[in-house]
């Protein structure tokens, strides 16, 4: 999450051209295709779980709970008579918003920081960084943990305690772009006639850090899920009766012996996803180093 | 060099100074203390008395701020407390539980090296290839898996299936080195399958670095085979981000630790710390948390040194 | 990380209950003579022959904490029972009627006890069990500095008076029913003086008692190792002097309960309480034997009668009858429970026969909900606890409440949070009922007096609390019994609680664990299970 990646940067005006090189990057690498596959196939199943599902989500029949797969409920049924096939057609959409909601926000939270930070430099840079260091002293996990207990249950509070601890990543990479490409000449230039800091950080600095944030979001979208599901593991997270993948694997889990698929199938959904945008991510970052594949000057 | 050593250092106290805040608003944030959490699954707790007698009796019903002071000020000299839930000493319970942390650790790294660095080289040399990609399609499955689903598939292939390790428990290896290496085997994999993802991704990258550098050029113009350029001009250049990933990735091992401690019933810090997240312990939860980033404070303390010792630079941008 | 009842019920392990129905009724409160050989439970199978030998392997969820009982926590009682003792037992149908280490209680009036202690008991330490370690104990326990948790306990104790070497009167400020059921709890496990007065903070984690165990080594977390007591005073009395019979006790901790399975199935432990749901796969296997047991505890929802909708006593029947428990027990419990009529199980002496459980009829809860005005649907908020059970059984009540037209916004809430919302009484319905009930004062004031600690104001039956005060004073044990009875049938009546199930423990031996007497285990119990230790056969696990 708080990789610095160093990449060439663009001069105003070749920008499009630029995108476009590195959309084609992208697709030309398998992984990131496969990836990229995988997760158009996760998002037509949580946008159509409605019309795919055979049944309900919430229909209970406590005399067939545990079942065995059969014709009727193909991948058996969970510990209170529900579909589990249906169950995690549904979950798709729980764990995938979840995941990309608390993406979008660590990096919406992040990268404006990261931008104060960078373009103020001085006593202000000096202070957040150490902050975000000291955020960056806890295990992520316990962190967020320790926030969802606090704010109480429910997702929007996973969402929000993952926020509280992801901006660190992208304020990182942010900064770490600011600085770089504010000593470039065309910027000094452009401070030097007068232009406003609001207006180079927009026009110029930002378009040149899209990349490396992107590649960030991707990754963050994987550690998201699997943070969802430790956080529903252990018994915080989205209240019932909603399926999310990350509840599914903890109550299977309880039932490993009698039912092991109640908990094999959402787990391997869970890596599926996390596997697709470690992949897409992957992708990215190999088409963006200028300097053929690896990850240049890397420090995690 | 030593005012930059000088300079980190200050840095890092500052650091300190700030994860004790962070620690302290954690723990008034979250709602509820360890009685209070007992009293839900104790009926030992049935009466309003009891719970105000124990609470007392532990100091909860003082203000949080007054309570954090306290315990920090014991803490620093040492005297780190009870456990509110389990009733041990706290400081008691890091020392017996620290080694058996550490040996997971170890062992997880040695699995990482064991796996990420033979992965990552052969990547490197046969880079595109079909089996770089599998290899790398490889890592990346290993980072992405939940630790605690691979555990327990694990468990059953070969603890109960084939019983080829014990499913669970842990036994100190003064007593018996044999019994306690079988045991950790399977924790030890768990864990350092994702650390040796990691590994043999930083490798790769790292030592194709390396190997597009001008003296490798030199070398092969020169007429090495290609073994002997790999061997002897760029393996070792190419294995100095190694440690400090290994350094560094200890710091997240943490999380995972937690999972593969419960489940194969080690009595390890991770599982301590989460446990007392739970239980509202905050003796042992502010011990832990202070402890824990003390320890990723350390060592990024003792990366960045090192980084300013090998690279000048770094200690001029800095 | 099972929280609640798995914890607990897994903590006593074989608390167990008759599969009859019958009360057991007895006569007042002095027992006929309280040597060992004179007990209904002193019978020994007469072709068993007991072999000494091996190490006994336990698996406990949690470690045991602190070894002091009246110290704060502690949190395996089944292993505490193996070194400490107490005063009195309970008999098959929960009642403290057994002697144990106090061999008469003869009631001189109903504010004094006249105690007789037995003889030739010693503790692990050496020293001898005698009024006057008791009546140290007891003093010990009341004094402030020794920061004890269970001190009001013994509210009602005005002082214990030694009157000979193995005699002791204890007065009491009122008169005092649950006496005897306190000294077979909690404040009974006696401790020796000696260790105490020696050094107090030391006891929490080096405990001398008199039980058939002594600890011998404490790992923290890890496990707890007790050896066998060569001097146990019960040994002796019975005439069973190979008494216990294995060389000792190892108790593991294994926090997992899929773990602990693996663990016995791979013969690292010799006997489990199982989950539920794994119960069915491992009753017909041929390498354990495997008892079901009843379990004395209920499982029930929590109405606040105090604000809110359910002060109507129709919304609160239309909520009971639109539970189906008979499916909530096959589909949640595997099938493991008993239908629940009111408070106490159906082998509890205080349980009331003519009570049936509430019977399932959604179109009535329809009725009455239109009756009490909400036709178009009622919304009420609540909470459970979020253990893997605790989320099952919240989902499928939720369902249900559904279909009649109840809308229950459950929460299932980690415990602090949900001590947060019950202290608040922040709910309209939620999780209840209660866990080991042993003295019927102690589940009956927690939950349905005001100054009760699980109660904060949300129940306030006048009658009921009327006869709660009524059943601490009367001493008379058919007298109190049906007061108790009476106290259910208000309880009841008045729909106070929708209380679902009585519990139903699992539990797998290996083997080669010889002793076990399900029919004797079903008739006394506690004082079952102490006076009569397993062993293995040829002497090894």
């Amino acid at each position: 999450m708080s990789e610095v990646v160093r990449v060439a940067p663009i001069p105003p005006g070749r920008s499009r051209s630029a995108r476009l090189a590195l959309l084609r990057a992208v697709f030309q690498h398998r992984l990131a295709s496969v990836g990229l596959g995988i997760i158009a196939v996760l998002c037509f199943i949580a946008v159509f779980a409605p019309l795919l599902a055979p049944y309900s989500p919430y229909d209970q029949d406590l005399y067939k709970v545990l079942a065995p797969p059969s014709a009727a409920h193909w991948l058996g049924t969970d510990n209170l008579g529900r579909d589990l096939f249906s169950r995690l057609l549904y979950g798709a959409r729980v764990s995938l918003f979840v995941g990309i909601v608390s993406s979008a926000l660590s990096a919406a939270l992040g990268v404006a920081i990261g931008l104060v930070a960078g373009f103020n430099g001085g006593v202000i840079d000096a202070i957040i960084m150490r902050v975000t260091d000291a955020f960056l002293c806890f295990p992520p996990l316990i962190f967020i943990l320790a926030m969802s207990a606090a704010l109480g249950p429910g997702l929007q509070n996973v969402m929000l305690s993952f926020a509280l601890f992801g901006w660190t990543g992208f304020a990182r990479i942010t900064r770490g772009q600011v600085l770089q490409i504010r000593e470039l000449p065309f910027i000094e230039a452009a401070r030097a006639i007068g232009m406003s800091p609001y207006w180079i950080m927009r026009r110029h600095i930002l378009p040149n850090a899209v990349a490396p944030i992107l590649v960030a979001i991707t990754i963050t979208v994987g550690t998201a899920i699997l943070i969802e599901t430790g956080v529903s593991f252990l018994g915080l997270g989205v209240q019932p009766p909603t399926a999310s993948w990350g509840k599914e694997l903890r109550i299977g889990f309880t039932y490993l012996e009698t039912a092991p698929l109640f908990s094999l199938a959402p787990g391997l959904m869970i890596s599926l996803a996390v596997v697709a945008f470690n992949f897409v991510g992957d992708g990215l970052r190999d088409a963006l180093d200028p300097r053929l594949r690896g990850a240049g000057l890397v420090r995690r | 060099m030593f005012r930059y050593i000088g300079v980190r250092l200050m840095h890092s106290l500052v650091i300190l100074a700030l994860v004790t805040v962070l620690v302290f608003v954690i723990a008034q944030l979250i709602p509820g203390d360890a009685i209070m959490a007992a009293m839900a699954g104790n009926v030992d707790m049935h009466d309003a008395q009891v719970v105000a007698r124990v609470r007392h009796q532990f100091g909860l019903d003082q203000p949080i701020l007054v309570q954090f002071a306290v315990w920090l000020q014991h803490f620093v000299r040492g005297d780190w407390g009870t456990s509110i839930g389990t009733g041990e000493n706290v400081l008691q319970m890091f020392l017996h539980r620290l080694p058996i942390t550490l040996e997971l650790f170890f062992g997880a790294t040695l699995w990482a090296v064991a796996i990420g660095i033979p992965v990552g080289i052969v990547g490197a040399l046969k880079r595109n290839s079909a089996l770089d990609m599998f290899l790398t399609a490889g890592t990346i499955v290993g980072v992405s898996i939940p630790a605690f689903w691979e555990a327990i598939v694990l468990i059953y292939l070969l603890a109960v299936v084939f019983p080829i390790v014990p499913p669970s428990g842990y036994i100190p290896f003064g007593e018996h080195p044999l019994l306690n290496l079988r045991a950790m085997l399977l924790p030890t994999f768990v864990l350092g399958t994702h650390s040796g993802g990691l590994l043999a991704r930083y490798v790769r990258s790292s030592l194709l670095e390396v190997l597009g550098q001008d003296y490798i050029r030199t070398a092969r113009a020169k007429g090495l085979s290609e073994r002997a350029v790999v061997v002897r001009h760029a393996i070792k250049p190419g294995m100095i981000p190694v440690v400090t990933v290994i350094g560094l990735s200890w710091g997240g091992m943490l999380a995972g630790a937690f999972f593969v401690e419960v489940i194969f019933a080690i009595p390890g810090l991770g599982r301590m710390g989460v446990e007392a997240i739970f239980q509202r312990d905050f003796p042992v939860m502010q011990a832990t948390l202070i402890v824990v980033s003390l320890n990723v404070l350390l060592v990024n303390l003792s990366v960045d040194i090192l980084y300013g010792y090998l690279d000048p630079r770094v200690r001029v941008r800095a | 990380m099972e929280q609640v009842f798995d914890r607990r019920e897994f903590i006593l392990g074989f608390v167990a209950a008759s599969f009859g129905t019958l009360a057991v009724r007895q006569g007042s409160a002095t027992a006929a003579s309280g040597a060992v050989l004179d007990q209904p439970w002193a019978v020994w199978a007469k072709d068993a022959k007991p072999v000494r030998g091996g190490y006994f392997r336990i698996a406990a969820g949690q470690y045991i904490g602190k070894m002091n009982p009246n110290h704060w926590p502690v949190l395996d009682w089944v292993s505490m029972g193996y070194f400490h003792e107490k005063l009195m037992l309970t008999d098959g149908s929960y009642n403290a009627t057994v002697a144990w280490l106090a061999e008469q209680l003869t009631w001189e009036n109903p504010q004094q006890v006249l105690m007789r202690l037995r003889e030739g008991v010693t503790f692990h330490d050496g020293s001898t069990f005698d009024a006057e370690s008791v009546k140290f104990q007891i003093d010990w326990i009341r004094d402030p500095t020794s920061k004890t948790w269970d001190v009001s306990w013994l509210a009602p104790l005005d002082s214990v008076d030694i009157v000979d070497k193995q005699t002791l009167r204890w007065k009491f400020k009122t008169p005092w029913a649950s006496f005897a059921g306190v000294v077979s709890n909690v404040p009974g496990y006696v401790m020796s003086e000696k260790a105490l007065q020696a050094d107090a903070a030391k006891y929490d984690s080096q405990p001398e008692g008199t039980g058939p165990y002594i600890v011998e080594e404490a790992n923290p977390g890890n496990f707890l190792k007790l050896k066998r007591n060569p001097n146990w005073w019960f040994a002796k009395a019975s005439n069973n002097p190979d008494m216990p019979y294995f060389d000792g006790i190892l108790v593991t901790v294994i926090p997992d309960p899929a773990v602990r399975l693996a663990n016995l199935r791979a013969g690292k432990i010799d006997v489990l309480t199982l989950e539920k749901s794994q119960y069915a796969g491992v009753k017909s296997d041929p390498e354990f034997q495997v008892y079901r047991i009843p379990g004395n505890h209920v499982n029930a929802l929590r109405f606040n009668t105090a604000k809110g909708v359910f002060q109507d006593l129709r919304l609160r029947k239309a909520v009971s009858h639109a539970i189906d428990r008979q499916a909530l027990i096959a589909g949640t419990q595997f099938g493991l429970a008993r239908l629940a009529s009111c408070i106490y199980p159906a082998d509890h002496w205080c349980h009331n026969p003519d009570l049936k459980p509430v019977n399932y009829d959604p179109d009535l809860s329809k009725r009455l909900l239109s009756e009490a005005g909400y036709s178009g649907g009622l919304s009420v908020r609540g909470y459970y606890n979020n253990t893997s059970m605790g989320q099952t059984i919240a989902e499928a009540v939720k369902s249900m409440l559904a279909k009649v037209g109840i809308d229950w916004q459950v929460d299932v809430l980690a415990p602090a949070a949900v001590a947060a919302r019950m202290q608040a009484v922040d709910y309209d319905l939620a999780e209840g009922g209660w866990v080991f009930i042993y003295d019927p004062d102690l589940m009956a004031t927690g939950l349905y007096h005001p100054a009760g600690g699980f109660n904060f104001g949300r129940s306030k039956n006048e009658t009921a609390i009327a006869l709660i005060e009524a059943g601490r004073k009367e001493v008379d044990r058919e007298k109190r019994q049906s007061i108790y009875w009476q106290l259910e049938k208000v309880l009841y009546d008045s729909y106070e609680d929708a209380w679902l199930w009585w519990e139903e423990t699992a539990v797998a031996y290996r083997q080669a664990v010889q002793g076990l007497d399900l029919e004797g285990y079903l008739k006394y119990k506690e004082a079952w299970f102490w006076s009569h230790p397993l062993w293995f056969k040829d002497g090894k696990a």
